[in-house]
Order: structure tokens, then C-alpha cells, then sequence
């Protein structure tokens, strides 16, 4: 892969990346770091893919990983959402992305692939190797709980 | 709702921008990195060619210089570790040299550690470590050794001299066999090495020990201690990957005293013990059986006796002789909790049980996936998820087929206890005095008398009559299991297959030979559409969100089929594989053909969710 197909597939996704990283992380600074080592993890396993599709899928199951291999570290668990400001948007919005990031990270992490990024259930759990069913379960859970807060 | 909750979602997300300096500098940083790498290896390259050719001149030069040290870090630094390179640096510091709660801070970054804040000033640090010693990434399976220690800080963050606790590897009574992180905690397997009859392994949980627990290999013949399902979770990945399980969990000396707990020496056994009422087995491969028994205060009972205890019994079989068997005690947690019921589905065990004295179920998987146990409320379970199919084919009425719900959450369909009786046009028993118990009695549809289905019974019988039966589907499975059929119908490229008894259905299921599904998807076609599409005129299939319903028409009635895609099998250990086929019937229905006749494939499955009325019991087609 040369500077230009890198660079490509570094623009297509670093938003979903970053996002997705922030869901899992909670504060710019980590989500930041967990991205850039995202595509760091790319670089360095040389990663072909068949198309965009194969190319977001694989970067997001790695920066899933990525994501759960700092949370392990218990000092990183401590950080409170309020404290970063890598906020944007309304203040309606920032409540409900606070409901949305308060989710426990089994509905939360669907809760993002589905809604925003638009997968189905069955690619949801190909990606974070559940069943076709869990998935659908943990979207409908957590759904309803933030069908209580969204009113 | 789901539009709404797409749209505020999308907004709530979008508020999460990286801006784009910092987009750029990372992009930057990336892509120099990519360079690094190149150049890296280049310089590295020459600085080791370069190396060799002063050695071999030293050499013939007569000139001894100390190359070693300049080799070894060239050699290092041409071929950095990968892991290295994307984890960060692994751990360099013994964990005897901890003396701060800064350094023990330090060392939580490095990439082969898990650092615990226990409680308060309390503290434990795990060490991973691979086969040869070296430093390595834990792992999601069993690690080969890992090194621990726990410490107590005072205020100032200085470790307690009094009060330590390292282990040194060289001075413990038990040797170590490996370790593993299952649901938060780190367990290591512990060897007493002790012979004989004292033999035993200890499960040592080192985040949480209280969790600690003791098993014996399934080969020694007496039993110490009773196991906690914990450490049979530990056993699954103690096994050596021959499919079976090495570290054992047994039962212990008081239950076999006053127990009547089943002996099974032999096949012959076993098969009388299956073969027995309330035994519940389920035989995954062709000489693995799972056999649960329900206990209550230390004798065979009924899980309608609300049992006390479950036994979880493995029995691997080769020939009539029993090569091998675990076992496993499942008590109710607390007094509070009763077990109401045990069903085999999807090739696992679930067991039901019940807060007392209210509606709050807990449905708990036994055998492969812990993390599908979940708990449920309010009658029958509207908010069920994970399991939500099987739940609902505990619910099955006598004469009913059971059924599914909460399949399409697409639909954005709301199953509340009530909404979900009367959807269903249950009779009066459907309400939420229905107790799990008379659900479990219920069962499923399965194993009830042909003459509740008698529609069905023709309808096969009229099969048999037509197609010659072979008995041995190619895509039905090995043999022994649930799906070998009897009686089979094709219904545009599958065979939908039936197991008969002499006065009940055995099994029911759909078997495709080929893929026809990701094929031919006809969503949102009308039903006589598809069926000129299909070149038929009587029989059609066709997928509608997510499952596989086949229809055939005979005489004026309409049997409609209904199928569920399940990848028996999917999710759990390489090990264990299922000789199922792919679908797995859920619904069945009879009705006057001439009623839906014209109705779209959508409104097809609508009328099949949301105006399925199950066979009348008794009914005479």
C-alpha cells in the first residue's frame, strides 16, 4: 500500500473511526490515541482489503480491540465524560450523547454501528463475534432504555 | 420510534468531531510512520551488513572486538517485535522492585500487564507471560504463566513494608499450569503435585480469590471439593483441544453420602439413565452426551418439585464403555431463587429459574455461553433479549406451536406481556398468573401426541405416499441426532422433514441442500407472484425479514411453514460442532387456503406475526 491508498483510506474513515473510538473510550485524548494506533495496526500487518466495505468492517473490529486493550488498564476507567470537552453539537445533543455514552458497552457499541453507521444485526455481530440474534437483542434492549430517556 | 430514534442518535453522534488540526496531524503521523518503517529497516540493514563484514574482517584480522553487544542490538533492532511496535513497551520491572503506587502506575502501561485497584489502597498486578518466559500479550484464551503480586499502599503512596505478598516461582507447594481471564477476573490453574488419592487442581482466582475453587481430574476416582460453575467456565479453556474437558468439577462427599446420584459405569447406563423421566440430554456430538438431573435436598426429583440442586453430567462415550465425565452442581444462589425448569435448544441447556414470590425469571445457559443468561420480568418475559426465541417456545401451550418473538426488531413490534397474549388469541390461561411452571410443563411442541396435529400427520403421511422415503437426508446430520427424518415433503428445493412416532412427532425440521436462500429472496412480492416466479402452482417459499417461510397448499388448506436461519453452532468453541441443518422449524399452520390466497408476501408475514391463531386443539382437518 503506498502514501496515496493510505492517505484514502485514512480520510474515508477516520471520522467513523474516531467516533467509534470515542463510544468505546470516553475522552478526545484516548479516542484520539486508539485511532491513530488503529491505523498504526494497519500499517504495520500491511492489510489489503477487498473494498470499503472489507476496509471499514476490518478497522472497526481493530479499534474495537484497540479500545478494549486500554480500557483494561484500570487507571483509564476513572475518566469522567464531563471532564473533556471533545463535545460538539447542541445542548440537546450532548445530553443525549452523554445517555447514549452512559449506555453499558454492550448496547452501547450496536447502539452506534446500527444507528449511525448503518449496519444490520448480522454484520454487527460478524464484527464483535456475537450471534446474529444477540445482537438484535442488545439493539432491542437498548433501544428501550434509551426509548426512556428520548421520551 | 425506530425513525426517531435514528435521527437523535445520528445528532447525538455528530456532535463528536475531531477537529481538524488533529485530523491532520494524525494523518501526518501515520503516514511518517509508514515511512519510518521503510527507511527503518533500510539503515538497519546496511547497519547489519555492515556489522557482519567488520566481524568476518576482525576475524581474519585477527582482531577481537566485542561485537556481541553491537550484533545482538542490530539484530534487535532490525526486526522489531510487531507487538512492540502497535502495544507499547512490555513489561521490563519485577514486580519485587515496586515500591511507589507511582511506579505501580508506570507499570500498568506496559503492554503484558493487568492492574487492579482492589480496594481502597489495595491493589494487585498481573505479569503475562508465554511458554519460553518471555514477555507476552495476554490472551483471549489460557496463558501459559502469569506472575502476580498484591500490594498495600499507605496515604503517601508508599508500599507497606509489613505487608506484601510476591510469589516466588521456585518456592510454591504447587506448580502452575496456566492461567486465563474469563468475565473480570484471572484465574490460575494450580497443580497440588501431590500423588494419588490427594491429588487435586486448585482454581485460584487472584482478583477476586473468594471465587477460588477445586477440581479433580476426571480419571481419579474419589472427589474432595464441590466446584462453583466459575471454575467449570476455567475448565472449557483448560482443555487440551481434543474436544474434551480436562480439569473436572465434581460434587462433593456429603452429596454422594445421603444423594442418590446416578452411577453410570457403562453406555448401558447411560442410555437407562437418558431413557429415564425427567432427564434432561442433549447429545451434541456423536459420543458426547450432556445429561441434566434435577436434585432437591439431595434426591432425584421433578424440576416441578422445584428443585434445589442441578447436576450437570458430561459423558463421553467410545463404545459402550464411558471413556470419560465431568460434572457439575448448580444450587439456587440464595433461598429466594427456585428452579422451575430445563430445556435443551440450540445445543445448550437453559435453565429457568424464579425469584420467589415474584415475576422476575432468570434463564441461565449452562453449558456454552454465560453470557446469554439474562433476566426477565413482568409474566412472559416482553423484555427478554439474547434468548428471546427459545423463552418463547417455553411458552407453548398444549395443542399451540411455539412460536417466536421479538425476532424482527426492525419491525419495531412491542411484545408486552399482555399485548403478546392477545395478539396471539391465547385463551384465559394466558394471563400472568401463568407461572413458569405450567409453561415448562407446556414444553414444547415437540414430543406431543400426532393427534393434536392431525393436519400435519396427513400432510406428512400424504408425503410419504409421493416421495420415496430414504430415511437419511444428505444434509440431515450424522447420525443420533434429532433431525434423522422419516417423512420428508420438497417444497421448492428444500425438504421439509418430520420425524413420526408411533403416536407423536419427534422432530420437525427444514433442510436445505443448497443455498437456495441467498438466492432467491422475493421480499415484498405477492404470493401469486411468487409462485408463477416459481413456476408452481402450488407450493412457493419465501424470505421475509430474516426468516424462511415455505407454504403449501393441499385440498384446500394451506400449510404454512415457518423457519428460522440458525447457525447451530455458531459462537462456540472450535470443539463442538452440530450436525443440524441450517433452519430450524418454529411455526406450523393450517388454514383455508382460499382466505390468504391473495395476500402479499408482507402482509403474509404480518399475518403470520400478528394474526397467527394457533391449531384449535382436537381439530379434525
Amino acid at each position: 500500500m503506498d502514501e496515496k491508498q493510505i492517505g484514502d483510506i485514512y480520510e474515508r474513515n477516520v471520522d467513523s473511526i474516531y467516533r467509534l473510538c470515542f463510544s468505546y473510550l470516553k475522552n478526545k485524548d484516548d479516542a484520539f490515541d486508539a485511532m491513530q494506533n488503529t491505523f498504526f495496526r494497519m500499517i504495520q500487518k500491511k492489510k489489503t482489503f477487498d473494498s470499503p466495505e472489507h476496509e471499514k468492517a476490518w478497522l472497526i473490529v481493530c479499534a474495537s480491540n484497540i479500545c478494549k486493550n486500554v480500557l483494561a488498564h484500570w487507571w483509564r476507567k476513572n475518566v469522567s465524560i464531563e471532564e473533556n470537552d471533545g463535545i460538539g453539537g447542541c445542548q440537546e445533543d450532548r445530553e443525549l450523547l452523554m445517555v447514549l455514552l452512559n449506555l453499558p458497552e454492550k448496547y452501547r457499541i450496536p447502539i452506534y454501528l446500527h444507528y449511525y453507521e448503518g449496519y444490520n444485526s448480522m454484520e454487527i455481530g460478524k464484527m464483535m463475534g456475537k450471534s446474529d440474534a444477540t445482537i438484535r437483542g442488545w439493539l432491542k434492549k437498548g433501544r428501550e432504555l434509551l426509548g426512556k430517556e428520548i421520551g | 420510534m425506530e425513525d426517531q430514534i435514528r435521527d437523535k442518535v445520528a445528532r447525538a453522534y455528530g456532535g463528536i468531531v475531531l477537529e481538524e488540526g488533529l485530523k491532520r496531524r494524525a494523518k501526518r503521523n501515520i503516514l511518517e510512520k509508514e515511512q519510518r518503517g521503510g527507511r527503518r529497516k533500510f539503515i538497519y540493514g546496511v547497519v547489519a551488513a555492515a556489522a557482519v563484514v567488520i566481524f568476518v574482517l576482525g576475524n581474519i584480522l585477527m582482531i577481537r572486538l566485542n561485537l556481541e553487544h553491537e550484533r545482538g542490538a542490530a539484530m534487535m533492532e532490525t526486526t522489531p517485535s510487531a507487538e512492540e511496535e502497535t502495544t507499547g513497551n512490555m513489561q521490563a520491572r519485577a514486580l519485587e522492585d515496586i515500591q511507589t503506587l507511582a511506579e505501580l502506575e508506570e507499570l500498568s502501561f506496559a503492554a503484558n500487564s493487568y492492574v487492579w485497584n482492589l480496594e481502597n489502597n489495595f491493589y494487585v498486578a498481573i505479569l503475562c507471560y508465554d511458554e519460553n518466559n518471555e514477555a507476552c500479550l495476554p490472551k483471549n484464551n489460557m496463558m501459559a504463566r502469569i506472575e502476580y503480586a498484591y500490594f498495600l499502599f499507605d496515604e503517601s503512596g508508599a508500599k507497606l513494608k509489613e505487608w506484601q505478598e510476591n510469589f516466588d516461582i521456585e518456592s510454591k507447594e504447587y506448580q502452575s499450569i496456566g492461567a486465563v481471564f474469563i468475565n473480570g477476573d484471572w484465574y490460575e490453574v494450580r497443580d497440588s503435585k501431590k500423588d494419588g488419592s490427594e491429588h487435586y487442581y486448585e482454581v485460584y482466582n487472584v482478583t477476586s480469590p473468594e471465587k477460588s475453587s477445586y477440581a479433580r481430574h476426571p480419571e481419579d476416582e474419589e472427589i474432595i471439593n464441590r466446584i462453583s460453575s466459575s471454575t467449570y467456565y476455567f475448565a472449557r479453556y483448560a482443555e487440551d483441544g481434543n474436544g474434551y474437558m480436562e480439569v473436572g468439577v465434581l460434587d462433593n462427599e456429603y452429596y454422594r453420602q445421603v444423594s442418590d446420584f446416578i452411577e453410570v459405569n457403562n453406555r448401558q447406563d447411560l442410555e437407562q439413565l437418558i431413557a429415564q423421566p425427567e432427564v434432561y440430554s442433549i447429545k451434541l456430538l456423536n459420543d458426547l452426551y450432556f445429561v441434566v438431573l434435577p436434585y432437591r435436598q439431595n434426591r432425584r426429583c421433578s424440576l416441578n418439585d422445584q428443585a434445589d440442586t442441578i447436576v450437570i453430567g458430561c459423558y463421553k462415550t467410545e463404545n459402550d464403555e464411558i471413556a470419560g465425565y465431568w460434572e457439575s452442581l448448580r444450587e439456587a444462589e440464595n433461598s429466594d431463587v427456585e428452579y422451575i425448569g430445563v430445556s435443551g435448544y440450540d445445543g445448550d441447556f437453559y435453565l429457568i429459574s424464579k425469584v420467589k414470590d415474584t415475576e422476575k425469571y432468570y434463564i441461565s445457559a449452562l453449558l456454552w455461553d454465560f453470557e446469554e443468561s439474562l433476566y426477565c420480568d413482568e409474566g412472559i418475559c416482553p423484555d427478554v433479549y439474547a434468548n428471546a426465541t427459545f423463552f418463547a417456545r417455553l411458552a407453548a401451550e398444549d395443542g399451540a406451536l411455539y412460536w417466536q418473538i421479538g425476532d424482527n426488531i426492525e419491525s419495531g413490534t412491542d411484545y408486552s406481556s399482555k399485548s403478546f397474549c392477545e395478539k396471539y388469541s391465547w385463551d384465559e390461561q394466558c394471563t400472568k398468573d401463568m407461572t413458569m411452571r405450567d409453561i415448562y410443563v407446556a414444553e414444547n411442541w415437540i414430543g406431543k401426541k400426532v393427534s393434536q396435529f392431525n393436519g400435519l400427520e396427513r400432510f406428512f403421511k400424504e408425503a410419504v405416499q409421493k416421495e420415496s422415503v430414504t430415511g437419511d437426508l444428505s444434509g440431515a446430520g450424522s447420525t443420533g441426532n434429532a433431525y434423522q427424518t422419516d417423512y420428508y415433503f420438497e417444497c421448492a428445493g428444500f425438504r421439509v422433514s418430520a420425524e413420526l412416532g408411533s403416536d407423536e412427532i419427534i422432530s420437525v425440521a427444514l433442510i436445505t441442500e443448497h443455498d437456495y436462500v441467498t438466492e432467491n429472496v422475493w421480499i415484498g412480492m405477492d404470493m401469486e407472484q411468487v409462485r408463477k416466479n416459481m413456476g408452481m402452482n402450488e407450493e412457493a417459499y419465501f424470505e421475509y425479514g430474516g426468516n424462511m417461510f415455505a407454504a403449501v397448499e393441499r385440498d384446500g388448506l394451506l400449510y404454512e411453514f415457518q423457519f428460522q436461519k440458525e447457525k447451530i453452532g455458531e459462537n462456540l468453541p472450535p470443539y463442538a460442532s452440530y450436525p443440524a441443518p441450517d433452519y430450524v422449524l418454529t411455526y406450523a399452520k393450517i388454514s383455508d387456503a382460499a382466505k390468504i390466497k391473495t395476500s402479499s408476501v408482507k402482509s403474509m408475514g404480518e399475518h403470520l406475526f400478528g394474526d397467527g391463531h394457533s391449531l384449535e386443539e382436537g381439530k379434525d382437518i
